[in-house]
């Protein structure tokens, strides 16, 4: 593979290997006539600088990663749009890795942004398995910043919602709405925030001294698994049938609404539905889905930022926590049946 | 900058020379075992991570390969991404999403930084065919580069692509059976080459009805929504009375827009979409769009890619092009109107 080296840049503008560098590097230090003739020479020959020559000299690039848990969920892509704003105002690019919620994957991509030398890390871990091998990151001299996850951790900054409020804002809602059976579905429950969602959610229905809440486990996140359990949950009889399900994020949810329209019940008739994430297509389903809103764009802008003033000052950065509040947004999917008692 | 373990603390922990170490990393076969052994447990102890931007500078490529997508948050290209991943995957190599957001500027900063970094092979929708040039260069200089969803001016090289005049001319024959004769395309910019595709096959199977036409300057759920704005504007008998969308976050858009002005989907106004993302099917209507083999595109452009970075010399240049199908679903339904047009 040939490539033009910057001796051919040399040879062709006539001057020495240390004035091509220092044009590319010190460009203050060379006269304007000779910087000139070294960037014509540049541009006719196609010279390409080599970033990994240079990384290793300077330690950093200008590539930022976000390391995502499903980049099909419109809730991380959002977060996505919000981080790269921040990054690209700060001349730098992001690039985009997804662990598919696999250890495996997560994992191979960390090795990778460690070998290329990232200027940063954004990540929502797996689980809490991987928190030394992002320690390890951070003594390599790549800052991390935790998206979406709280953390106790006092050498890391992290953004977060409050995912135990945004649990007890809907069971709460669905309470006054009359709900006596209220399911929790979506899983893994090793993913914090869907522990965490389920935990403020239970806690209300305890404070209310409500029947316990149930637990309709899933495998993963998305609408297929919302599908499944809608299955589950029209199978059931009808007098132990919740009344309400709280889905763990608006893919379950919305996979929840064609599960149970597709079974024979209606929604939110048979069934109300609050959702998570508050993603477009939540307001734009079958039946609107209420939903449990985050500040999707404003987590990956906040983190870039914290991110990228950690990576210009590691010295006279200090470590914050950011938590932002969730917002309840209700639609038709949690409408009062008209002259219908909720109260069953 | 804080300090990384290296190959010559590896070497001395080790009792061997920076070179047996080298090797042992590289060409393990050369090594007694007892020696690699010593190595590894040197390794393993110091917590040492090869430094790859030094052997890509050797070797001159890396284990990733980069997909370089439009639109992130639009779910047509995580689809793709998801194929992408599967075929990656069988090759344990990784996949880095890189957004241009359809900016010409934002594609040729990624594509530096993609070729700096060495990147192993390039999956991209270009924006335009503003940087076709640079990706020839590209791939000359070794990094091979598969066209995805798009294959202007790339005849002689890999692309994947699914027959976008087709869609077109499949939307127009749905709506004119349908006894439409006055119809809209809502799309833009038309120098995407997929939406001027499109927009051709429309209109070539609909000559001999009126088609109205709405530019939007992009194909987000919000474009839709102000197209819908002026479509609801115009005086019902100067109304169209079915659109094709040239995407499904536009049809999506539209849907909603014109509900919220009191019109019903579809007595009022019939819409098609493109692409038949998860969502469209699980519209307040579901929505009729023209399907896309998405995963399928995106593994059988990875599948190409990795041939050709696998092969090298010996790989054979493909250009394979999917047929698009049309799915039919109440938001072009007379039929299902009257149970989609609102809660009872």
């Amino acid at each position: 593979m040939a490539e033009t080296g910057i001796k051919e840049v040399a040879r062709r503008a006539g001057v020495s290997l240390g004035t091509v560098s220092n044009v590319l590097n010190r460009p203050q230090t060379v006269t304007p006539q000779t910087r000139k003739r070294v960037l014509k020479a540049i541009e006719e020959l196609g010279y390409v600088r080599n970033d990994s020559a240079r990384h290793l000299r300077a330690g950093r690039s200008r590539t930022v990663a976000i390391v995502v848990l499903d980049v099909s969920n419109p809730f991380f892509t959002d977060v996505v749009r919000g981080a790269e704003e921040a990054v690209e105002q700060a001349g730098g690019m992001l690039i985009v890795c997804n662990s598919g919620e696999d250890a495996t994957r997560e994992r191979r991509h960390l090795d990778t942004v460690e070998e290329q030398r990232v200027r940063g890390l954004l990540i929502t871990p797996i689980g809490e398995g991987h928190h030394k091998r992002l320690e390890r990151l951070v003594k390599r001299g790549i800052p991390v910043v935790l998206v979406d996850r709280g953390s106790g951790e006092p050498n890391q900054c992290s953004v977060s919602v409050d995912d135990v409020l945004g649990g007890r804002l809907a069971a709460q809602h669905l309470v006054e709405r009359g709900h006596r059976r209220i399911a929790f579905v979506g899983g893994p429950l090793s993913i914090r925030q869907v522990a965490d969602r389920r935990d403020g959610a239970a806690a209300v229905l305890a404070e209310h001294g409500r029947a316990e809440l149930q637990i309709v486990q899933t495998r993963s996140l998305t609408t297929v698994a919302g599908r499944e359990a809608a299955e589950a949950i029209c199978a059931m009889p009808a007098a132990r049938r919740p009344t309400a399900l709280f889905c763990a994020n608006d893919l379950v949810a919305l996979g929840a609404l064609q599960g149970l329209v597709a079974g024979g019940l209606r929604v939110p008739h048979d069934v109300a539905i609050v959702g998570y994430d508050d993603i477009d297509f939540a307001s734009a389903a079958t039946v609107p889905l209420t939903s449990v809103r985050q500040p999707r764009e404003l987590l990956g802008r906040t983190a870039a930022q914290l991110l990228l003033e950690e990576a210009d000052d590691t010295a006279r950065h200090g470590h914050r926590h950011v938590v932002f509040q969730p917002q309840l947004v209700v639609r038709q999917s949690t409408a009062a049946a008209r002259g219908k008692s909720l109260t069953r | 900058m804080v300090e990384s373990t290296n190959i010559k603390e590896v070497a001395r922990l080790a009792g061997v020379s920076a070179g047996t170490v080298s090797n042992v990393l590289n060409h393990p076969h050369r090594v007694r075992e007892t020696t690699r052994t010593r190595v590894h447990q040197a390794i393993t102890q110091l917590g040492y991570v090869r430094n790859d931007t030094a052997r890509q500078l050797r070797t001159g490529s890396s284990r990733q390969i980069a997909v370089v997508v439009l639109n992130v948050t639009n779910p047509f290209f995580t689809d793709v991404v998801h194929g992408v991943e599967i075929a990656a995957e069988e090759h344990g190599v990784a996949v880095v999403v890189c957004n241009s957001g359809s900016d010409p500027d934002r594609e040729r900063r990624h594509l530096s930084l993609l070729e700096e970094q060495r990147i192993r092979g390039v999956l991209i929708t270009p924006v335009n065919d503003e940087h076709m040039t640079r990706l020839h260069q590209l791939a000359a200089r070794g990094i091979p580069v598969v066209l995805v969803d798009q294959s202007a001016g790339w005849t002689n090289r890999c692309s994947v692509t699914v027959d976008d005049v087709q869609g077109g001319r499949l939307a127009a024959q749905h709506l004119l059976e349908r006894g439409h004769r006055h119809l809209a395309f809502a799309g833009g910019p038309l120098g995407v080459p997929q939406v001027a595709d499109r927009h051709r096959g429309f209109t070539d199977a609909a000559c001999g009805a009126r088609i109205a036409m709405a530019h939007t300057a992009t194909l987000s759920i919000a474009s839709g929504r102000e197209a819908a704005a002026e479509l609801a504007a115009l005086p019902a008998d100067e109304r169209p009375t079915a659109v094709f969308c040239a995407n499904d976050l536009l049809a999506l858009g539209m849907l909603q827009g014109v509900m919220q002005r009191g019109l019903r989907v579809p007595q009022d106004v019939a819409i098609v979409g493109y692409d038949d993302i998860e969502f469209a099917a699980a519209a307040t209507v579901p929505l009729s769009s023209v399907r896309q083999p998405r995963e399928q595109l995106g593994r059988t452009a990875a599948e190409l890619l990795l041939d050709e970075i696998v092969s090298g010399a010996a790989h054979k240049h493909r250009q394979v092009l999917f047929q698009p199908e049309l799915i039919a679903r109440a938001s072009t339904d007379p039929g299902s109107g009257m149970v989609a047009s609102g809660p009872r």
